[in-house]
C-alpha cells in the first residue's frame, strides 16, 4: 500500500503540535523541578495522627513507622 | 491548626487547574464518537466525502488532544504536594482507579490516536474503523476511571477507617467500581462531552453554511452533529436528573443548598425556579416556586420529605457531638491499642469521626470545643447557598437552550430546503459554541463546591487534607500553573481557528474550497 504524503498545512500542523507537546513536557518538568520535587510532603501514620488528634495522643504507637515529615 | 488562607489557596489551585483541564477533555470525549459515526458511514457506503469528514474533524480533534494531553498531570502533582494528608488518608482507595486509568485507558487511547492519524494508508477500511472505535472506547474508559475516583469522594463506599494505619482502607473494590454515584456521574459527564463535540461540529458547520463554503460537506456534518447532539443533550438531561437523585440520597447538604431549601417542607416539596437566597437570614428574600416538582424529582415519590438546611444542621450538630466521642476514643487507642473500651466507643461513633474532625478547624483538643465552636462547625457543614443555587441554574438553563437548538437543527435537516434556508438557526448555532463549556464548568462547580466542607464527603474535612506548605509557595505555583495553561489555551484557540477557517480544503484532496493544492 502506498503512503500518501501529508499536505503542506498538515505538515505545518504536525510540526506545531510536536513543538507544543515538547514545550509542554519541558514546562511540566520545569514546574515539577521548581515547585514539586523539593516540596513533596511525606505523611506517615504518626503525621496523620498529629494532624487529626490532640498532640498528647500522637506519640508513636507500637508498630508505627517513624515520622518522615 | 492549618491556616484558612492555606486551605483556600490549595483549593483555588486545584480548582483552577481542574477547570483548565476540563476545557480540553469534553471536546475529546465527544468528538471521538462523531469520528466513529462518520467513518462508519464511509466504510458502509464507500463515499469518499465521509472519509474527508473523518479526516478533517479528526484533525481538529487531534489539535485538541495534543494541547489537552498531560494537562491533568499537574492535578496529580498537587496530591503529593498540597494534599499530602488526603493522599495518606485515602490514597489506597483513590489511587487505584487513577492508576488503572493511566495503565489501561490512557495507553489504549494514546496508541490508537497514533494509528488513527498515520494509519489511513496502512490499514484496511475496517481495520482503521476498529482503531477509531478503540480510540473512542479508550477515551471513555479514561473518563470512567477518573469518575469512579471522583464518585468515591462524593459517596465513600467500600472502605473502612483503620486506627492501626490511620487511613481509609478498601474492603470492597467492586462496591467502589459500581458506586451508584460514580455511575450516574460517569454517564452524565460523558454525555456532556458528547454535547460539547456535537456543538463544536454544529457551530463550525453553521459558519461554513453562512459563508456558503463547502456546502455539501458542511450540510452532512451539520446533520450528524444535530442528530448526535439531540440524543446526547437528552441523555445529559435525563442522566443529570438521575445524578441529582443520587445527590439527594447521598449528599443532602448539597441538594438543600442547590435548591436554597432552608426549611423542610411537607412532601412533595416545591421547586424554587428562581430565588434570592439570603445566607444571613437563612431564608430566601423572595422566590418563584412550582409546587410538588422538587419532591417528585428529588425523591421519586409524593410522600418522602426533602430535609431543609435547618433540619440538616440540627442532625449534623448531633453527629459532631458524637464525632467528639470518636476522636477521643481514637486518641485513647493511639496510646493503647488494646483498650477495649476505646475500641467499643470508636466502633459505635466511627460513622461520625469525620464530623468530630470538623472541630479541628477551631480547636486543637476537640474536648475543649465551646458551644460557639460547635455552632461554627455546624454552620460549616452546609456549603454557601448562592454560588451553588446560581451555578446549577446556569447549567440547567444552558442545557435546555442546547436542547432547543439541537431539536430545531435536527428538525431543519428533515424539512425541504434544510438548514440553509434558516440563517437565524445557523447564527444561533454559531453563537452557542461556548455554551457546553460553560455548562460543564459550572456543573463541576456544583459537584465540587457542593461537596464542601469535605474532600471525602462525611469522612475527611478539607482543612484536614492540606499539606503544611507556605502561602508564598502556593502563590508561586498557582501563578505558574495559570500562566502555563493560559498559553496552552491560546495556542489551542489559535490553531483551531486557523484550521477551522481553512476548512476541508486543508486536506489537499482538490474536492473543496480553499484547497491547498489548487489555491
Amino acid at each position: 500500500m502506498s503512503v500518501s504524503p501529508l499536505s503542506s498545512p498538515d505538515r505545518s500542523l504536525l510540526r506545531k503540535l510536536v513543538l507544543a507537546v515538547v514545550f509542554k513536557l519541558i514546562v511540566l518538568v520545569l514546574l515539577w523541578w521548581l515547585f514539586i520535587h523539593e516540596r513533596q510532603v511525606s505523611v506517615d501514620v504518626g503525621d496523620m495522627a498529629a494532624q487529626m488528634l490532640h498532640p498528647h495522643a500522637t506519640a508513636p504507637a507500637q508498630g508505627d513507622s517513624p515520622s518522615k515529615e | 491548626m492549618v491556616s484558612e488562607q492555606l486551605v483556600d489557596l490549595s483549593r483555588l489551585q486545584f480548582a483552577a487547574t481542574a477547570m483548565y483541564h476540563f476545557l480540553f477533555v469534553p471536546l475529546t470525549i465527544g468528538m471521538v464518537w462523531l469520528l466513529v459515526i462518520m467513518e462508519s458511514v464511509y466504510v458502509m457506503t464507500g463515499k469518499v466525502v465521509w472519509k474527508d469528514m473523518t479526516r478533517f474533524w479528526g484533525k481538529l480533534f487531534g489539535i485538541n488532544f495534543a494541547l489537552g494531553v498531560t494537562t491533568g498531570i499537574t492535578l496529580e502533582f498537587q496530591f503529593g504536594t498540597n494534599w499530602a494528608y488526603y493522599s495518606h488518608y485515602v490514597g489506597d482507595i483513590f489511587g487505584a482507579p487513577l492508576a488503572i486509568e493511566g495503565m489501561m485507558a490512557f495507553f489504549l487511547e494514546s496508541t490508537m490516536i497514533g494509528l488513527f492519524f498515520f494509519g489511513w494508508d496502512r490499514l484496511s477500511k475496517p481495520q482503521h474503523l476498529l482503531v477509531t472505535t478503540l480510540m473512542a472506547v479508550g477515551t471513555n474508559l479514561s473518563a470512567l476511571w477518573i469518575l469512579i475516583a471522583n464518585g468515591w469522594m462524593q459517596n465513600p463506599v467500600g472502605a473502612e477507617f483503620s486506627y492501626h494505619t490511620m487511613r481509609m482502607e478498601m474492603v470492597d473494590f467492586w462496591a467502589i467500581v459500581f458506586n451508584p454515584d460514580a455511575q450516574a456521574k460517569f454517564v452524565h459527564t460523558v454525555s456532556a462531552g458528547y454535547v460539547t463535540g456535537a456543538m463544536f461540529v454544529l457551530s463550525v458547520s453553521s459558519w461554513y453554511l453562512l459563508k456558503g463554503r463547502n456546502v455539501e460537506f458542511a450540510k452532512r456534518s451539520f446533520r450528524v452533529a444535530s442528530a448526535f447532539g439531540l440524543a446526547s443533550v437528552l441523555s445529559v438531561i435525563v442522566l443529570g436528573d438521575e445524578s441529582g437523585y443520587m445527590v439527594g440520597e447521598a449528599q443532602q447538604t448539597k441538594m438543600a443548598a442547590i435548591e436554597a431549601m432552608w426549611e423542610t417542607e411537607p412532601a412533595p416539596a416545591s421547586f424554587n425556579v428562581i430565588a434570592w437566597p439570603n445566607e444571613e437570614k437563612q431564608a430566601n428574600d423572595w422566590s418563584f416556586h412550582i409546587p410538588w416538582v422538587m419532591g417528585i424529582v428529588g425523591t421519586r415519590s409524593l410522600h418522602k420529605e426533602i430535609p431543609g438546611i435547618k433540619e440538616i444542621k440540627a442532625k449534623n450538630r448531633e453527629r459532631i457531638i458524637s464525632g467528639i466521642e470518636a476522636v477521643v476514643a481514637l486518641e485513647a487507642l493511639r496510646k493503647n491499642r488494646d483498650d477495649n473500651a476505646a475500641q467499643a466507643t470508636l466502633r459505635q461513633h466511627q460513622p461520625d469521626l469525620g464530623f468530630g474532625l470538623l472541630l479541628k478547624k477551631y480547636v486543637v483538643d476537640v474536648r475543649q470545643a465551646t458551644p460557639e465552636m460547635i455552632q461554627k462547625a455546624v454552620d460549616s457543614t452546609v456549603p454557601r447557598v448562592a454560588p451553588l443555587f446560581w451555578s446549577f441554574r446556569i447549567m440547567v438553563a444552558l442545557g435546555f437552550a442546547m436542547l432547543a437548538l439541537f431539536a430545531l437543527s435536527f428538525w431543519s435537516t428533515l424539512t425541504p430546503g434544510g438548514m440553509t434556508r434558516r440563517p437565524w438557526l445557523l447564527k444561533w448555532a454559531l453563537w452557542m459554541l461556548p455554551a457546553p463549556w460553560i455548562a460543564c464548568e459550572v456543573g463541576w462547580v456544583v459537584a465540587e463546591y457542593g461537596r464542601q466542607p469535605w474532600t471525602i464527603y462525611g469522612v475527611l474535612p478539607t482543612h484536614m487534607s492540606v499539606s503544611t506548605l507556605t502561602v508564598e509557595t502556593l502563590y508561586g505555583s498557582l501563578a505558574a500553573f495559570v500562566a502555563f495553561y493560559t498559553v496552552l489555551l491560546m495556542v489551542e484557540m489559535m490553531l483551531m481557528v486557523r484550521f477551522a477557517r481553512q476548512g476541508p480544503g486543508s486536506l489537499g484532496t482538490g474536492r473543496y474550497d480553499n484547497d491547498v493544492h489548487h489555491a
